[in-house]
């Protein structure tokens, strides 16, 4: 269970840092609903599971945040992506696509005869 | 760093939990109502768009919680709590607590106390970069068992000019030098070293600089270096002292170097001169009295300047057979030669106190465990509610731990009063002898040691009860009143393995503290072969440049002499070159009339007295045949000797040495033979050593500048200091007095290791058999308290109370005996272990282990019989009714 937790966690921290960049600063309410618009119904993102990793997003200083006002006046807090989240996006995008790549030739049937 | 940075801020979020709490409600409170607008836009109800909000989030409360383990640290969150819990725990029964934390506190202070000994007398004497590389240099004829010899002077000048392992190497003798020029003259400490002396113990004066190599040639040599503690207490800390001068020996010496506060060494050294051979002392290879230094060079081993060493000495040994023949090169680490023989005692000593703390770890225990019995329903809830067992076990070690810290501080508060307050006592003169003394002290690595030792304690006394108290067994407890037959045997058993081990180690303790307390009674009743009552003695040294002649320094000795004999309360006096007890001794190479000469390496010898005509009668030394001293014995008359028994016995055995003849080893015509007119009572130069061949000269026909006077008083010996001194400074004004005490001190000082050895043994082992007999007391009273009921039914069954009694001492003192088994085989180790201390006494005596196994058999019983008769006196219908 814990090894499936920590991937699961890492594509959720890849997808949080992308959407922050698509949609720039977001409350945890948005990002849920854009991460489930996004990937459809192949992830039942259960909200909760999010709080958790902004907050090691933010301990490790890929995202800050602060508190604003949503568009129908809520008070919420926004979640913006830094310099630092950036790069890491960056990073991990590519080691993302590298793995991605690596899998697919190795599952693909030609090469496998 | 990424992780290191979130770690930190998870840190200190330890401590800012409410703000951040808040933080998190309100944004899931923001978030919840956003989706609660989604959902209504939706078309859903109110409530069930706040149910499928939350739904969906994956509830309130688990959120938070997976919030706050990623925010905080958990582990350390919940150790908090553990801590918290802990301590309302050991609050909530004082008695408990109080008991405990004393029982350590004083099972670690004996632990600190003694480690503060070990850690300035034996690791840490000196302070040296390396230590391996600052040596001892030794001369050793294995022939003869001689390990270490001190250097003759022409031997250490060859080994100092053919050795390539060294880059220093240097001599030391004994320099007795007597401050003048002050109000009130002073024998000093002093030193003759030659220049590498301080390099070679990578030491550098304070002030001013170390010996040149020029001012090793007679002539330039004089020139002296002050110890901190003289420079401050005589010379007032004067920084511009270097290149002013002081008399000694009526000399002037040019200051020029003053050591630092922390450089004591050879220990008790108040000032150092250069040492310079004359022509005559520089090829002398037979008188053995220097000490030799020396620092390995970078990149040289000590087993190749061992094997370097040798070569040279077995050359010299090739060359000049006559004086060196047999004799090999030592080399050892400095420490290793200054430690010697404080080690032996303090090793036995860290020994027996890590074993009371054994002893203190097993009774709390036992302790905890009876405890853990009473708070199975606690256990039982809290593993209900929800608490792995490893969480139950971290809980009961922090509450050990805890109780371990307590004993940890309170303990070194006990070892810091027992430095403060001097339990071993040793009076300033003589501990300044003792290198590393002045630094006992609860210091920086002593502090370690015991913070060490308490958090080991807390976890090795902890640790069984935790395992078993986390053992829970729910269903069982909860039911009111169910006995839980099972753990209770596993436990009962356990309790029993630790009581069983605490009785062996404590006759292990006991037998070791019987022993060495025997040992020393047995010393202190030893005689030394002379009455030590009454009697006073204080040395002079008369210097050579003002006592340039014999005739001169014999007139001074015999004024002397005759003034203080006359003195109301002095009933005789006398002079001699040493006397016994003082911790120093002299042998002589001698001759043997009418033998061959000796193999090389074989030389007869004998200890060297020089005694003025008063001193057999003034120490009441008994003169078996012949006559004493007196004046017919001048320099001009027949030579003769008297010589002590065990000298007769060795070198004329079976003859009457009455008459016979002797001389020193040398040139005959300086050394002439001497005829025996006395043989008298064998004296003991140290208590615990039977006397050997010693020889006593007459002063007048071997006069020296270094004399020992002793008086013998009617009254207090020490209330006669005053009036004897005055004497000494009538004759001359300049003469400082030094080494004053009463012969009873001096004997009491001379057993200060065995006294302290046996008296800190007993104190531990006492208080080891108090610890034993209070685990077996509290075991057999648990006992009796967990089988009220089965004896209540024996009883109404109609069984006789002393039926009962026998029962339950019978239970107690099977386990004593088990221990007392036990513990046999361990103590006879400890026996063998102290052997080398013990004085007339076998490691295996026994007296000695008979008598300490029926103390501790006679205290267990006591503490099985109180608990015994309490279940005697069950009442059986209460006892059935209880149930």
């Amino acid at each position: 269970m814990g090894e499936k937790k920590d991937v699961w966690q890492g594509t959720l921290a890849l997808m949080v840092l992308k959407t922050l960049e698509a949609m720039g600063p977001l409350h945890g309410y948005g990002i849920a609903r854009r991460i489930e618009q996004t990937s459809g119904d192949l992830l039942a993102v259960n909200y909760g599971t999010l709080y958790p990793a902004l907050l090691k997003l933010e301990q490790e200083g890929y995202v800050s945040s602060e508190w604003g006002v949503s568009d129908n006046n809520r008070k919420a807090k926004y979640y913006k992506l830094t310099r630092a989240g950036r790069k890491q996006l960056e990073k991990e995008a590519r080691d993302w696509e590298q793995t991605t790549e690596i899998l697919s030739r190795f599952l693909s049937p030609e090469e496998q005869g | 760093m990424k992780t290191l940075r979130a770690m930190l801020i998870r840190f200190v979020s330890l401590f800012t939990r409410s703000q951040h709490d808040r933080d998190l409600d309100a944004e899931l409170e923001s978030h919840l109502q956003m989706h609660v607008d989604d959902n209504l836009r939706a078309g859903m109800t109110p409530e069930e768009s706040r149910r499928q909000a939350i739904i969906k989030l994956g509830g309130v409360e688990p959120t938070k919680e997976k919030y706050r383990d990623r925010r905080g640290i958990p582990f350390l969150e919940t150790l908090a709590q553990d801590i918290r819990y802990g301590l309302r725990m050991l609050r909530k029964s004082p008695g408990f607590t109080v008991v405990a934390a004393l029982t350590l506190a004083l099972g670690i202070g004996a632990n600190t106390y003694i480690f503060s000994m070990v850690d300035a007398l034996v690791l840490r004497p000196m302070e040296f970069s390396d230590p391996g590389r600052v040596l001892a240099l030794w001369e050793r004829v294995p022939s003869i068992g001689l390990d270490r010899n001190e250097l003759s002077p022409a031997n250490f000048i060859d080994w100092k000019a053919q050795n390539h392992v060294f880059d220093h190497i240097a001599a030391e003798e004994w320099w007795d030098a007597n401050l003048g020029g002050v109000e009130h003259p002073e024998h000093l400490h002093g030193f003759l070293v030659t220049p590498d002396y301080f390099a070679a113990l990578e030491a550098q004066p304070m002030l001013g600089r170390a010996f040149l190599p020029e001012e090793a040639t007679p002539g330039k040599d004089r020139v002296a270096i002050l110890s901190y503690g003289l420079w401050r207490e005589h010379f007032a800390s004067d920084s511009s002292i270097i290149g002013k001068t002081v008399l000694l020996n009526g000399i002037d010496y040019t200051v020029v170097g003053v050591m630092g506060r922390d450089f004591n060494y050879p220990s008790g050294a108040q000032v150092w001169g250069a040492l310079a051979f004359l022509p005559e002392v520089a090829a002398n290879r037979g008188s053995h009295y220097l000490h030799g230094v020396a620092h390995l060079s970078a990149g040289v081993t000590r087993e190749r300047a061992q094997a370097e060493m040798s070569a040279i000495a077995s050359r010299l040994a090739q060359q000049y057979p006559q004086t060196n023949l047999g004799r090999d090169a030592r080399v050892m680490p400095l420490m290793e030669s200054v430690v010697g023989e404080t080690r032996a005692p303090l090793v036995v000593m860290m020994a027996a106190v890590g074993l009371v703390l054994l002893i203190a770890c097993a009774n709390i225990s036992n302790l905890l465990l009876a405890r853990a019995s009473r708070r199975q329903r606690e256990i039982a809830i809290r593993s209900v509610l929800g608490a792995t067992r490893r969480r139950l076990i971290r809980q009961w070690l922090v509450e050990s731990t805890l109780l371990g810290l307590m004993g940890g501080v309170l303990g070194v508060l006990l070892a810091f009063l027992s430095l403060k307050v001097q339990v071993v006592r040793i009076p300033p003169e003589f501990a300044r002898m003792i290198p590393g003394w002045d630094k006992i002290a609860i210091n920086t690595p002593v502090l370690v040691f015991t913070s060490a030792i308490s958090l080991g304690t807390g976890l090795i006394f902890g640790f069984l009860p935790a395992l078993t108290a986390s053992r829970p067994h729910v269903s069982d407890t909860l039911k009111e009143g169910a006995p839980s037959a099972g753990a209770g045997r596993r436990r009962g058993l356990l309790r029993n393995v630790l009581i069983v081990s605490e009785v062996a180690l404590s006759l292990a303790l006991l037998a070791t503290a019987g022993l060495m307390m025997k040992s020393f009674v047995r010393l202190e009743r030893v005689s030394p072969g002379f009455n030590t009552d009454k009697l006073l003695k204080m040395f002079v040294a008369l210097p050579d440049a003002k006592y340039t002649s014999d005739p001169q320094a014999l007139n001074f000795y015999e004024q002397l002499v005759e003034r203080v004999r006359n003195l109301p309360g002095v009933q005789n006096a006398a002079v001699a070159n040493l006397i016994p007890l003082g911790g120093m001794n002299e042998t002589w190479s001698i001759r043997i009339e009418g033998r061959p000469d000796p193999k090389p390496g074989q030389d007869p010898d004998a200890s060297y007295r020089v005694v003025s005509d008063s001193y057999f009668r003034t120490m009441q030394i008994p003169v078996l045949q012949g006559r004493e001293f007196s004046s017919q014995d001048s320099a001009e008359g027949q030579r003769v000797v008297a010589v002590n028994e065990a000298f007769a016995a060795r070198y004329w055995p079976g003859e009457d040495a009455l008459g016979k003849r002797m001389r020193l080893n040398g040139a005959p015509e300086k050394k002439p033979w001497r005829t025996v007119v006395a043989i008298v009572g064998d004296v003991r130069n140290q208590l615990d050593l039977r006397a050997g061949p010693e020889m006593y000269f007459p002063l007048r026909q071997q006069v020296g500048y270094t004399a020992a006077l002793v008086v013998r008083t009617s009254s207090d010996a020490r209330s006669m200091e005053a009036t004897v001194r005055a004497q000494v400074a009538a004759l001359d004004r300049d003469l400082p007095v030094f080494d004053v005490s009463t012969m009873d001190d001096l004997r009491s000082v001379s057993v200060t290791a065995q006294r302290m050895g046996g008296t800190l043994m007993t104190a531990f082992a006492g208080f080891a058999l108090v610890l034993a007999a209070i685990g077996l007391f509290g075991v057999i009273s648990y006992a009796v308290s967990e089988r009220t009921h089965e004896i209540g039914i024996r009883m109404a069954l109609g069984a006789d109370p002393r039926q009962v009694l026998r029962l339950v001492v019978g239970q107690g003192m099977t386990l004593a005996l088990i221990g007392l088994l036990l513990g046999l085989p361990l103590a006879l180790g400890m026996g063998r272990a102290v052997g080398g201390l013990l004085y007339s006494v076998a490691p295996n005596d026994f007296a000695t282990f008979a008598g300490v196994a029926v103390v501790l058999a006679g205290v267990a019983m006591v503490a099985c019989y109180i608990p015994a008769r309490r279940a005697m006196r069950v009442d059986p219908t209460v006892a059935l009714r209880h149930e």
